[in-house]
Protein backbone atom coordinates (compact mmCIF):
# COMPACT_ATOMS: atom_id res chain seq x y z
CA UNK A 1 0.00 0.00 0.00
CA UNK A 2 2.59 2.56 0.97
CA UNK A 3 4.31 1.40 -2.10
CA UNK A 4 1.82 2.43 -4.46
CA UNK A 5 0.76 5.33 -3.11
CA UNK A 6 3.85 6.89 -4.04
CA UNK A 7 3.44 7.53 -6.88
CA UNK A 8 -0.60 7.80 -7.03
CA UNK A 9 0.17 11.03 -4.87
CA UNK A 10 2.65 12.88 -7.13
CA UNK A 11 1.64 16.27 -8.69
CA UNK A 12 2.73 18.25 -11.50
CA UNK A 13 3.33 17.78 -15.24
CA UNK A 14 6.58 15.46 -14.98
CA UNK A 15 5.78 14.48 -11.75
CA UNK A 16 8.11 11.33 -11.90
CA UNK A 17 11.27 13.56 -11.12
CA UNK A 18 9.76 16.60 -9.04
CA UNK A 19 11.61 17.12 -5.96
CA UNK A 20 10.54 19.58 -3.58
CA UNK A 21 13.67 19.18 -1.89
CA UNK A 22 17.01 18.14 -2.94
CA UNK A 23 20.47 18.23 -0.85
CA UNK A 24 23.94 17.44 -2.81
CA UNK A 25 27.09 16.99 -0.56
CA UNK A 26 26.09 18.68 1.79
CA UNK A 27 28.79 18.95 4.98
CA UNK A 28 28.78 20.65 8.22
CA UNK A 29 31.49 20.28 10.86
CA UNK A 30 31.68 21.45 14.37
CA UNK A 31 35.28 21.79 15.18
CA UNK A 32 36.66 17.90 14.97
CA UNK A 33 32.92 16.68 14.58
CA UNK A 34 31.84 16.26 11.19
CA UNK A 35 28.16 16.30 12.04
CA UNK A 36 26.52 15.97 8.77
CA UNK A 37 28.78 14.75 6.07
CA UNK A 38 28.48 14.88 2.31
CA UNK A 39 24.89 14.08 2.41
CA UNK A 40 22.56 14.26 -0.62
CA UNK A 41 18.88 13.06 -0.17
CA UNK A 42 15.80 14.26 -1.98
CA UNK A 43 12.32 15.03 -0.69
CA UNK A 44 10.05 14.34 -3.67
CA UNK A 45 6.42 16.08 -3.77
CA UNK A 46 3.76 15.00 -1.80
CA UNK A 47 5.71 12.01 -0.11
CA UNK A 48 6.59 11.31 3.35
CA UNK A 49 9.75 10.69 4.33
CA UNK A 50 11.47 9.92 7.23
CA UNK A 51 14.88 10.58 8.01
CA UNK A 52 16.26 7.60 10.83
CA UNK A 53 19.51 7.15 12.45
CA UNK A 54 21.23 6.36 15.94
CA UNK A 55 21.54 9.23 18.08
CA UNK A 56 24.14 11.96 17.52
CA UNK A 57 23.75 10.68 13.64
CA UNK A 58 23.15 14.67 12.86
CA UNK A 59 19.48 14.47 11.91
CA UNK A 60 19.01 17.54 13.81
CA UNK A 61 21.87 18.99 12.12
CA UNK A 62 20.57 18.38 8.91
CA UNK A 63 16.77 19.70 9.45
CA UNK A 64 18.81 23.48 11.33
CA UNK A 65 20.96 23.43 7.70
CA UNK A 66 17.49 23.00 5.64
CA UNK A 67 15.78 25.68 7.44
CA UNK A 68 18.40 28.21 7.80
CA UNK A 69 19.35 28.23 11.20
CA UNK A 70 22.58 26.79 10.38
CA UNK A 71 24.80 27.38 6.71
CA UNK A 72 26.85 24.12 5.58
CA UNK A 73 31.02 24.09 5.01
CA UNK A 74 30.11 22.72 1.80
CA UNK A 75 27.12 21.44 -0.60
CA UNK A 76 23.85 22.82 -1.74
CA UNK A 77 20.44 22.85 -0.52
CA UNK A 78 17.75 23.20 -3.47
CA UNK A 79 13.62 23.35 -2.64
CA UNK A 80 11.56 23.81 -5.26
CA UNK A 81 14.50 24.32 -8.21
CA UNK A 82 15.66 26.91 -6.12
CA UNK A 83 18.84 27.33 -4.25
CA UNK A 84 18.62 27.73 -0.74
CA UNK A 85 21.75 26.98 0.57
CA UNK A 86 22.28 30.54 2.53
CA UNK A 87 18.43 31.76 2.45
CA UNK A 88 18.31 33.25 5.84
CA UNK A 89 15.35 31.03 8.16
CA UNK A 90 12.40 33.89 7.93
CA UNK A 91 12.65 34.10 4.44
CA UNK A 92 12.44 30.31 4.06
CA UNK A 93 9.04 30.71 5.04
CA UNK A 94 7.66 32.29 2.34
CA UNK A 95 9.14 29.43 0.42
CA UNK A 96 7.17 27.03 2.29
CA UNK A 97 9.44 25.22 4.43
CA UNK A 98 8.13 25.39 8.38
CA UNK A 99 9.47 22.93 11.07
CA UNK A 100 9.04 21.72 14.72
CA UNK A 101 11.80 21.01 17.26
CA UNK A 102 13.22 17.95 19.24
CA UNK A 103 12.81 20.26 22.03
CA UNK A 104 9.68 21.73 21.65
CA UNK A 105 10.00 25.58 21.37
CA UNK A 106 6.97 27.50 21.92
CA UNK A 107 6.23 31.01 22.79
CA UNK A 108 5.35 30.14 26.48
CA UNK A 109 4.11 33.26 27.70
CA UNK A 110 1.87 34.16 25.06
CA UNK A 111 -1.53 32.21 24.47
CA UNK A 112 -2.06 29.27 22.75
CA UNK A 113 -4.10 31.41 20.04
CA UNK A 114 -0.96 33.80 19.49
CA UNK A 115 1.39 31.29 18.85
CA UNK A 116 -0.31 30.54 15.71
CA UNK A 117 -0.99 33.92 14.91
CA UNK A 118 2.82 34.48 14.86
CA UNK A 119 3.26 31.93 12.48
CA UNK A 120 0.81 33.81 10.07
CA UNK A 121 3.22 36.73 10.48
CA UNK A 122 4.21 36.83 6.73
CA UNK A 123 0.41 36.46 5.50
CA UNK A 124 -0.50 39.90 7.70
CA UNK A 125 -0.62 42.95 5.31
CA UNK A 126 -0.83 46.10 7.19
CA UNK A 127 1.82 48.32 8.04
CA UNK A 128 2.95 49.60 11.27
CA UNK A 129 0.66 52.94 10.80
CA UNK A 130 -2.24 50.72 10.35
CA UNK A 131 -1.54 49.11 13.24
CA UNK A 132 -1.36 52.09 15.53
CA UNK A 133 -4.09 53.75 14.35
CA UNK A 134 -6.11 50.75 14.20
CA UNK A 135 -7.52 51.66 10.48
CA UNK A 136 -10.23 49.22 9.26
CA UNK A 137 -7.59 46.95 7.26
CA UNK A 138 -5.87 46.33 10.67
CA UNK A 139 -9.54 44.73 11.46
CA UNK A 140 -10.39 42.67 8.58
CA UNK A 141 -6.54 40.96 8.90
CA UNK A 142 -6.90 40.43 12.43
CA UNK A 143 -10.04 39.05 11.97
CA UNK A 144 -9.06 36.68 9.20
CA UNK A 145 -6.03 35.55 10.78
CA UNK A 146 -8.06 34.69 13.77
CA UNK A 147 -10.06 32.84 11.67
CA UNK A 148 -7.41 30.89 10.40
CA UNK A 149 -6.11 30.26 13.62
CA UNK A 150 -9.00 28.87 15.07
CA UNK A 151 -9.08 26.70 11.91
CA UNK A 152 -5.52 25.27 12.61
CA UNK A 153 -6.25 24.96 16.19
CA UNK A 154 -9.75 23.02 15.78
CA UNK A 155 -7.59 20.53 13.69
CA UNK A 156 -5.92 19.48 16.44
CA UNK A 157 -8.50 19.82 19.14
CA UNK A 158 -6.68 22.61 20.64
CA UNK A 159 -9.97 24.67 20.31
CA UNK A 160 -11.07 25.30 23.79
CA UNK A 161 -7.76 26.08 25.46
CA UNK A 162 -6.70 28.97 22.69
CA UNK A 163 -6.55 31.88 25.75
CA UNK A 164 -4.60 29.11 27.61
CA UNK A 165 -0.64 30.34 28.08
CA UNK A 166 1.09 28.04 25.66
CA UNK A 167 3.24 27.27 28.55
CA UNK A 168 0.59 25.84 30.79
CA UNK A 169 -0.40 23.00 28.08
CA UNK A 170 0.44 19.49 28.61
CA UNK A 171 3.14 17.83 26.83
CA UNK A 172 1.36 15.81 24.28
CA UNK A 173 -0.74 19.63 23.07
CA UNK A 174 2.54 21.16 23.27
CA UNK A 175 3.49 18.99 20.48
CA UNK A 176 0.84 19.56 18.94
CA UNK A 177 0.59 23.20 19.08
CA UNK A 178 3.58 22.85 17.33
CA UNK A 179 2.89 21.22 14.72
CA UNK A 180 -0.12 23.50 14.54
CA UNK A 181 1.96 26.49 14.42
CA UNK A 182 4.36 24.90 11.26
CA UNK A 183 1.36 24.56 9.44
CA UNK A 184 -0.05 27.68 9.53
CA UNK A 185 2.85 29.44 8.31
CA UNK A 186 1.39 28.19 5.11
CA UNK A 187 4.25 25.57 4.09
CA UNK A 188 4.35 23.26 1.57
CA UNK A 189 7.37 21.35 3.00
CA UNK A 190 6.86 20.11 6.82
CA UNK A 191 9.97 18.59 9.00
CA UNK A 192 9.35 17.12 11.93
CA UNK A 193 12.01 16.49 14.90
CA UNK A 194 11.05 13.61 16.59
CA UNK A 195 7.40 14.42 16.96
CA UNK A 196 6.37 11.31 18.72
CA UNK A 197 8.88 11.47 21.47
CA UNK A 198 7.45 11.08 24.88
CA UNK A 199 3.71 10.81 23.85
CA UNK A 200 1.83 6.94 24.88
CA UNK A 201 1.03 4.65 22.64
CA UNK A 202 -2.35 6.36 21.86
CA UNK A 203 -1.74 9.17 21.53
CA UNK A 204 1.40 8.35 19.12
CA UNK A 205 -1.30 6.27 16.95
CA UNK A 206 -3.29 9.80 16.51
CA UNK A 207 -0.15 11.36 15.48
CA UNK A 208 0.50 9.17 12.96
CA UNK A 209 -3.11 9.28 11.60
CA UNK A 210 -2.73 13.30 11.87
CA UNK A 211 0.31 13.60 9.75
CA UNK A 212 -1.32 11.10 7.13
CA UNK A 213 -4.13 13.59 7.06
CA UNK A 214 -1.94 16.60 7.01
CA UNK A 215 -0.25 14.70 3.94
CA UNK A 216 -3.02 13.73 1.83
CA UNK A 217 -5.75 16.52 3.11
CA UNK A 218 -3.32 19.67 2.45
CA UNK A 219 -1.08 18.19 0.48
CA UNK A 220 2.23 19.00 2.26
CA UNK A 221 4.84 17.19 1.91
CA UNK A 222 6.79 15.56 5.30
CA UNK A 223 10.08 15.07 6.22
CA UNK A 224 9.72 13.61 9.62
CA UNK A 225 12.86 12.31 12.16
CA UNK A 226 11.73 9.43 14.38
CA UNK A 227 12.81 7.49 16.58
CA UNK A 228 9.72 5.22 16.63
CA UNK A 229 10.40 2.28 14.21
CA UNK A 230 6.91 1.38 13.95
CA UNK A 231 5.90 4.81 13.44
CA UNK A 232 8.48 5.36 10.76
CA UNK A 233 8.18 2.09 8.94
CA UNK A 234 4.18 2.95 8.65
CA UNK A 235 3.75 5.93 7.84
CA UNK A 236 6.81 7.29 5.15
CA UNK A 237 7.39 6.59 1.67
CA UNK A 238 10.84 7.04 1.76
CA UNK A 239 13.72 6.24 4.25
CA UNK A 240 16.89 7.77 4.68
CA UNK A 241 19.58 6.27 7.34
CA UNK A 242 22.32 8.48 8.66
CA UNK A 243 25.07 7.22 10.98
CA UNK A 244 28.04 9.37 12.61
CA UNK A 245 27.15 12.30 10.12
CA UNK A 246 26.90 10.19 6.52
CA UNK A 247 23.82 8.94 4.90
CA UNK A 248 24.01 5.12 4.90
CA UNK A 249 21.29 4.13 3.02
CA UNK A 250 18.01 5.17 1.26
CA UNK A 251 15.03 3.92 -0.39
CA UNK A 252 11.54 2.18 1.16
CA UNK A 253 11.02 1.34 4.54
CA UNK A 254 11.24 -2.75 3.48
CA UNK A 255 14.39 -2.32 1.25
CA UNK A 256 16.03 -0.01 4.43
CA UNK A 257 14.62 -3.02 6.92
CA UNK A 258 16.61 -5.42 5.04
CA UNK A 259 20.00 -3.67 4.03
CA UNK A 260 22.72 -4.93 6.45
CA UNK A 261 24.30 -1.51 6.78
CA UNK A 262 21.22 -0.32 8.36
CA UNK A 263 20.89 -3.39 10.67
CA UNK A 264 24.15 -3.09 11.44
CA UNK A 265 24.03 0.46 12.45
CA UNK A 266 20.68 1.04 14.26
CA UNK A 267 17.90 -1.35 13.17
CA UNK A 268 19.27 -4.91 14.23
CA UNK A 269 17.70 -5.17 17.34
CA UNK A 270 13.87 -4.32 16.05
CA UNK A 271 14.02 -4.75 12.40
CA UNK A 272 11.01 -6.90 12.53
CA UNK A 273 8.60 -4.38 13.92
CA UNK A 274 4.81 -4.22 11.95
CA UNK A 275 2.43 -2.17 11.84
CA UNK A 276 -0.44 -1.32 14.10
CA UNK B 1 -0.79 73.29 44.19
CA UNK B 2 1.79 74.66 41.98
CA UNK B 3 4.14 71.61 43.53
CA UNK B 4 1.62 69.19 42.88
CA UNK B 5 1.07 69.77 39.37
CA UNK B 6 4.59 69.69 38.79
CA UNK B 7 4.83 66.52 40.65
CA UNK B 8 2.45 65.80 38.12
CA UNK B 9 4.24 66.65 34.89
CA UNK B 10 7.21 64.84 36.13
CA UNK B 11 4.91 61.83 36.51
CA UNK B 12 3.89 61.82 32.80
CA UNK B 13 7.43 62.44 31.62
CA UNK B 14 8.39 58.86 33.48
CA UNK B 15 5.68 57.49 32.49
CA UNK B 16 6.41 58.24 29.03
CA UNK B 17 10.13 56.98 29.64
CA UNK B 18 8.52 53.68 31.51
CA UNK B 19 6.77 52.89 28.70
CA UNK B 20 9.50 53.13 26.00
CA UNK B 21 11.56 51.27 27.63
CA UNK B 22 8.86 48.84 28.44
CA UNK B 23 8.61 48.31 24.95
CA UNK B 24 12.09 47.30 24.18
CA UNK B 25 13.35 45.63 27.63
CA UNK B 26 9.23 43.89 28.59
CA UNK B 27 8.14 43.36 25.05
CA UNK B 28 11.03 42.26 23.04
CA UNK B 29 13.39 41.17 25.47
CA UNK B 30 16.52 43.53 24.67
CA UNK B 31 18.08 44.89 27.77
CA UNK B 32 18.97 48.89 27.05
CA UNK B 33 20.98 50.94 29.57
CA UNK B 34 21.26 53.88 27.59
CA UNK B 35 18.06 55.27 28.61
CA UNK B 36 19.04 58.88 29.66
CA UNK B 37 20.98 58.91 26.47
CA UNK B 38 17.93 59.34 24.40
CA UNK B 39 15.99 61.35 26.67
CA UNK B 40 19.45 63.77 26.38
CA UNK B 41 19.47 63.72 22.63
CA UNK B 42 15.72 64.52 22.67
CA UNK B 43 15.79 67.52 25.31
CA UNK B 44 18.57 69.02 23.35
CA UNK B 45 17.59 68.52 20.34
CA UNK B 46 14.59 70.17 20.52
CA UNK B 47 15.70 72.68 23.21
CA UNK B 48 18.62 74.22 20.49
CA UNK B 49 16.19 74.10 17.77
CA UNK B 50 13.86 76.33 20.05
CA UNK B 51 16.96 78.40 21.37
CA UNK B 52 18.24 79.29 17.92
CA UNK B 53 15.24 79.26 15.72
CA UNK B 54 12.45 80.54 18.46
CA UNK B 55 9.45 82.52 16.20
CA UNK B 56 7.08 84.10 19.29
CA UNK B 57 4.19 84.32 17.09
CA UNK B 58 4.41 80.21 16.37
CA UNK B 59 3.62 79.50 19.78
CA UNK B 60 2.95 75.59 19.93
CA UNK B 61 4.28 75.42 16.57
CA UNK B 62 7.35 75.85 18.26
CA UNK B 63 7.06 72.67 20.26
CA UNK B 64 5.68 70.94 17.11
CA UNK B 65 9.23 71.47 15.53
CA UNK B 66 11.30 70.83 18.68
CA UNK B 67 8.99 67.48 19.18
CA UNK B 68 9.66 66.78 15.76
CA UNK B 69 13.65 67.43 16.15
CA UNK B 70 14.15 65.33 19.55
CA UNK B 71 12.17 62.36 17.84
CA UNK B 72 14.54 62.34 14.81
CA UNK B 73 17.57 62.56 16.25
CA UNK B 74 16.43 60.02 19.09
CA UNK B 75 16.13 57.77 16.23
CA UNK B 76 18.87 58.57 14.32
CA UNK B 77 20.97 57.50 17.40
CA UNK B 78 18.94 54.20 17.99
CA UNK B 79 20.17 53.50 14.50
CA UNK B 80 23.72 54.48 15.14
CA UNK B 81 23.80 52.36 17.89
CA UNK B 82 21.36 49.61 16.78
CA UNK B 83 23.05 48.75 14.03
CA UNK B 84 26.49 47.47 14.86
CA UNK B 85 24.82 45.80 18.37
CA UNK B 86 22.48 44.25 16.81
CA UNK B 87 24.39 41.01 16.87
CA UNK B 88 24.86 41.44 20.67
CA UNK B 89 22.41 39.75 23.04
CA UNK B 90 22.03 39.98 26.93
CA UNK B 91 24.91 41.47 28.32
CA UNK B 92 26.69 42.98 25.43
CA UNK B 93 23.94 44.72 24.43
CA UNK B 94 23.61 46.43 28.09
CA UNK B 95 26.77 47.55 28.00
CA UNK B 96 26.91 48.86 24.61
CA UNK B 97 24.07 51.05 25.15
CA UNK B 98 24.94 51.74 28.86
CA UNK B 99 28.44 53.44 26.66
CA UNK B 100 26.56 55.04 24.36
CA UNK B 101 24.60 57.04 27.25
CA UNK B 102 27.66 58.03 29.27
CA UNK B 103 29.15 58.91 26.30
CA UNK B 104 26.11 61.22 25.26
CA UNK B 105 26.11 62.64 28.81
CA UNK B 106 30.48 63.21 28.53
CA UNK B 107 29.98 65.32 24.95
CA UNK B 108 27.44 67.44 26.73
CA UNK B 109 29.57 68.37 29.40
CA UNK B 110 32.03 69.29 27.39
CA UNK B 111 30.36 70.96 24.19
CA UNK B 112 29.46 74.69 24.53
CA UNK B 113 26.63 75.55 21.80
CA UNK B 114 27.48 78.63 20.97
CA UNK B 115 24.86 81.65 21.97
CA UNK B 116 23.71 79.32 25.16
CA UNK B 117 23.15 80.92 27.90
CA UNK B 118 25.73 78.60 29.88
CA UNK B 119 24.48 78.05 33.72
CA UNK B 120 27.83 77.96 34.97
CA UNK B 121 26.66 79.71 38.30
CA UNK B 122 24.25 76.59 38.71
CA UNK B 123 24.69 74.81 41.95
CA UNK B 124 26.01 72.22 39.66
CA UNK B 125 29.13 73.64 40.11
CA UNK B 126 30.70 73.99 36.88
CA UNK B 127 28.11 71.95 34.32
CA UNK B 128 27.71 73.23 31.24
CA UNK B 129 23.71 73.62 30.38
CA UNK B 130 21.37 75.16 28.16
CA UNK B 131 18.77 77.62 28.84
CA UNK B 132 15.71 77.82 26.40
CA UNK B 133 13.81 81.23 26.29
CA UNK B 134 11.20 81.73 28.62
CA UNK B 135 8.51 81.60 26.76
CA UNK B 136 8.46 77.88 25.74
CA UNK B 137 7.62 76.74 28.75
CA UNK B 138 4.91 74.56 26.66
CA UNK B 139 5.06 71.40 28.62
CA UNK B 140 2.31 72.20 31.42
CA UNK B 141 1.02 69.19 33.22
CA UNK B 142 -1.93 68.97 31.31
CA UNK B 143 0.11 69.09 28.14
CA UNK B 144 2.17 66.42 29.41
CA UNK B 145 -0.50 64.33 29.84
CA UNK B 146 -2.14 64.81 26.76
CA UNK B 147 0.99 63.15 25.48
CA UNK B 148 0.97 60.27 28.12
CA UNK B 149 -2.54 58.93 27.00
CA UNK B 150 -1.68 59.09 23.32
CA UNK B 151 1.58 57.22 23.60
CA UNK B 152 -0.06 54.81 26.45
CA UNK B 153 -3.00 54.05 23.26
CA UNK B 154 -0.28 53.83 20.60
CA UNK B 155 1.67 51.24 22.50
CA UNK B 156 -1.25 49.26 23.24
CA UNK B 157 -2.14 48.98 20.00
CA UNK B 158 0.94 48.09 18.35
CA UNK B 159 1.55 45.28 21.36
CA UNK B 160 -1.55 43.76 19.96
CA UNK B 161 -0.80 43.72 16.66
CA UNK B 162 1.24 41.59 14.58
CA UNK B 163 4.42 43.94 15.39
CA UNK B 164 4.02 43.13 19.13
CA UNK B 165 3.97 39.57 18.60
CA UNK B 166 6.26 39.49 16.87
CA UNK B 167 8.48 41.79 19.41
CA UNK B 168 7.10 39.18 22.13
CA UNK B 169 8.23 35.89 19.74
CA UNK B 170 11.60 37.11 19.88
CA UNK B 171 11.65 37.60 23.56
CA UNK B 172 10.30 33.81 24.11
CA UNK B 173 12.90 32.48 21.79
CA UNK B 174 14.63 33.96 18.78
CA UNK B 175 15.36 30.87 17.08
CA UNK B 176 11.25 30.06 16.82
CA UNK B 177 10.07 33.09 15.86
CA UNK B 178 12.89 33.33 12.83
CA UNK B 179 11.47 29.65 11.29
CA UNK B 180 8.29 31.38 11.74
CA UNK B 181 9.00 34.10 9.23
CA UNK B 182 10.02 36.57 12.16
CA UNK B 183 13.18 38.72 10.60
CA UNK B 184 14.85 39.24 14.34
CA UNK B 185 16.94 42.20 12.70
CA UNK B 186 14.14 44.28 11.38
CA UNK B 187 12.07 43.57 14.84
CA UNK B 188 15.14 44.34 16.94
CA UNK B 189 15.74 47.78 15.15
CA UNK B 190 11.94 48.51 14.98
CA UNK B 191 11.85 48.01 18.68
CA UNK B 192 15.25 49.89 19.32
CA UNK B 193 13.64 52.74 16.88
CA UNK B 194 9.63 53.11 18.90
CA UNK B 195 12.09 52.90 22.10
CA UNK B 196 14.17 55.91 21.49
CA UNK B 197 11.92 57.81 19.79
CA UNK B 198 9.25 58.41 22.27
CA UNK B 199 12.46 58.97 25.15
CA UNK B 200 13.11 61.64 22.75
CA UNK B 201 9.66 63.17 22.75
CA UNK B 202 9.91 62.51 26.66
CA UNK B 203 13.07 64.71 26.20
CA UNK B 204 11.57 67.48 24.36
CA UNK B 205 8.53 67.61 26.82
CA UNK B 206 11.18 67.83 29.54
CA UNK B 207 13.20 70.92 27.83
CA UNK B 208 10.01 72.81 27.37
CA UNK B 209 9.20 71.67 31.18
CA UNK B 210 12.39 72.78 32.70
CA UNK B 211 13.52 75.31 30.53
CA UNK B 212 17.09 75.08 31.41
CA UNK B 213 18.86 71.72 31.03
CA UNK B 214 21.81 70.53 31.96
CA UNK B 215 23.97 67.23 31.44
CA UNK B 216 23.35 66.27 35.14
CA UNK B 217 20.00 64.92 34.34
CA UNK B 218 20.57 62.76 32.04
CA UNK B 219 22.92 60.54 34.91
CA UNK B 220 22.68 56.57 34.53
CA UNK B 221 20.88 57.15 37.27
CA UNK B 222 18.00 58.20 35.80
CA UNK B 223 18.14 54.87 33.15
CA UNK B 224 18.06 52.90 36.74
CA UNK B 225 15.08 54.76 37.91
CA UNK B 226 13.37 54.08 34.73
CA UNK B 227 14.33 50.54 34.26
CA UNK B 228 12.99 50.12 38.02
CA UNK B 229 9.47 51.40 37.12
CA UNK B 230 9.48 48.71 34.05
CA UNK B 231 10.52 45.50 36.56
CA UNK B 232 8.17 47.21 39.17
CA UNK B 233 5.31 47.18 37.22
CA UNK B 234 6.25 43.93 35.18
CA UNK B 235 8.07 43.51 31.91
CA UNK B 236 5.95 43.97 28.90
CA UNK B 237 2.70 45.92 31.17
CA UNK B 238 2.58 49.16 29.66
CA UNK B 239 -0.02 49.79 32.27
CA UNK B 240 1.88 48.18 34.81
CA UNK B 241 5.25 50.91 33.36
CA UNK B 242 3.16 53.55 34.52
CA UNK B 243 1.28 52.70 37.67
CA UNK B 244 4.84 51.78 38.75
CA UNK B 245 5.88 55.58 37.75
CA UNK B 246 3.36 57.00 39.30
CA UNK B 247 4.60 54.85 42.62
CA UNK B 248 8.31 55.56 42.65
CA UNK B 249 7.65 59.53 42.17
CA UNK B 250 5.21 59.82 44.33
CA UNK B 251 5.93 58.21 47.00
CA UNK B 252 9.27 59.44 47.82
CA UNK B 253 7.18 62.75 47.54
CA UNK B 254 4.27 61.88 49.91
CA UNK B 255 7.11 60.15 52.63
CA UNK B 256 8.19 64.03 52.78
CA UNK B 257 4.42 64.46 54.32
CA UNK B 258 4.57 61.52 56.75
CA UNK B 259 3.60 62.55 60.35
CA UNK B 260 5.82 62.43 63.32
CA UNK B 261 5.05 58.76 64.83
CA UNK B 262 6.80 59.37 68.81
CA UNK B 263 8.46 62.44 68.70
CA UNK B 264 10.67 60.32 65.47
CA UNK B 265 10.31 62.35 62.67
CA UNK B 266 8.99 59.78 59.66
CA UNK B 267 9.71 62.12 56.92
CA UNK B 268 13.71 62.02 57.37
CA UNK B 269 13.75 58.62 56.92
CA UNK B 270 12.06 58.17 53.77
CA UNK B 271 15.13 57.62 51.76
CA UNK B 272 15.14 54.34 54.13
CA UNK B 273 11.74 53.70 54.15
CA UNK B 274 11.26 54.28 50.14
CA UNK B 275 14.22 51.46 49.71
CA UNK B 276 12.04 48.93 52.47
CA UNK B 277 8.98 49.41 50.87
CA UNK B 278 10.26 48.54 47.23
CA UNK B 279 12.30 45.48 48.14
CA UNK B 280 8.93 44.58 50.16
CA UNK B 281 7.26 45.11 47.08
CA UNK B 282 9.50 43.09 44.92
CA UNK B 283 9.38 40.22 47.33
CA UNK B 284 5.55 40.22 47.18
CA UNK B 285 5.00 40.32 43.33
CA UNK B 286 8.29 39.35 41.62
CA UNK B 287 6.44 39.39 38.20
CA UNK B 288 5.82 43.11 38.82
CA UNK B 289 2.36 44.75 39.78
CA UNK B 290 0.86 43.64 36.76
CA UNK B 291 2.87 40.72 35.49
CA UNK B 292 1.97 40.91 32.00
CA UNK B 293 -1.62 42.55 31.74
CA UNK B 294 -2.67 45.60 30.96
CA UNK B 295 -5.60 47.37 32.73
CA UNK B 296 -8.07 46.42 30.39
CA UNK B 297 -7.01 42.50 30.91
CA UNK B 298 -7.81 42.81 34.96
CA UNK B 299 -11.73 42.41 35.10
CA UNK B 300 -11.23 39.61 32.65
CA UNK B 301 -8.23 38.14 34.63
CA UNK B 302 -10.10 38.34 38.40
CA UNK B 303 -13.04 36.49 36.90
CA UNK B 304 -11.16 33.80 35.36
CA UNK B 305 -9.14 33.56 38.92
CA UNK B 306 -12.33 33.85 40.56
CA UNK B 307 -13.97 31.21 38.60
CA UNK B 308 -10.95 28.71 39.39
CA UNK B 309 -10.84 29.09 43.42
N1 LIG C 1 26.07 23.50 17.77
C1 LIG C 1 26.88 22.43 17.87
N2 LIG C 1 28.16 22.57 18.26
C2 LIG C 1 28.98 21.50 18.35
N3 LIG C 1 28.61 20.25 18.08
C3 LIG C 1 27.35 20.03 17.69
C4 LIG C 1 26.41 21.11 17.56
N4 LIG C 1 25.23 20.60 17.14
C5 LIG C 1 25.43 19.28 17.01
N5 LIG C 1 26.67 18.93 17.34
C6 LIG C 1 27.23 17.58 17.27
O1 LIG C 1 26.88 17.03 16.04
C7 LIG C 1 26.53 15.68 16.17
C8 LIG C 1 25.15 15.43 15.59
O2 LIG C 1 24.16 16.03 16.42
P1 LIG C 1 22.61 16.04 16.09
O3 LIG C 1 21.92 16.79 17.16
O4 LIG C 1 22.42 16.50 14.72
O5 LIG C 1 22.26 14.51 16.21
P2 LIG C 1 20.83 13.80 16.05
O6 LIG C 1 20.95 12.84 14.96
O7 LIG C 1 19.76 14.81 15.96
O8 LIG C 1 20.75 13.00 17.42
P3 LIG C 1 19.47 12.72 18.36
O9 LIG C 1 18.80 11.53 17.82
O10 LIG C 1 20.08 12.48 19.69
O11 LIG C 1 18.60 13.93 18.32
C9 LIG C 1 26.63 15.32 17.63
O12 LIG C 1 27.86 14.68 17.84
C10 LIG C 1 26.62 16.66 18.32
O13 LIG C 1 27.39 16.61 19.48
MG1 LIG D 1 18.15 15.37 17.06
Amino acid sequence: MVATSVTSRQTGPNSGMSFLLRTRGVIRRFGGVVAVDDVSIDVRCGEIAGLIGPNGAGKTTLFNLITGLDQPDHGTIEFDRRDITTTPAHRLVDLGIARTFQNIRLLDELSVADNVKVACHRSICYTTIHALLRLPRFFREERRIAARCREFLDLFDLGPVCDDTAGSLAYGQRRKLEIARALATGARLLLLDEPAAGMNPQETRDLMDMIRRINSEFKISILLIEHDMKLVMCICDHLFVMDHGKLIAGGTPDDVRQNPKVIEAYLGRRSTSNCP
Amino acid sequence: MEYILEILGQIGIYIILAMSLNLMCGLTGLLQLGHAGFFAVGAYAAGLVTIYWFQPAWGYGNYAIGAAAAMAAASVCALVVGIPCLRLRGDYLAIATLGFGEIVRICLNNIEFPGCKLTYDEPFGGATGIELPFEAYYSQWWFIWIHVIVIYILLLNLKRSAIGRAFMAIREDEIAARTMGINPARCKIASFLFCAMFAGLAGALFAYNQISLSPNDFTLLRTIEVLLMVVLGGLGSFSGSALAAVILVALPELLRFAPSVGGIQVSEYRQLIFAALLILLIRIVPNGLLGVNEFHDLPRRAITWLRRR
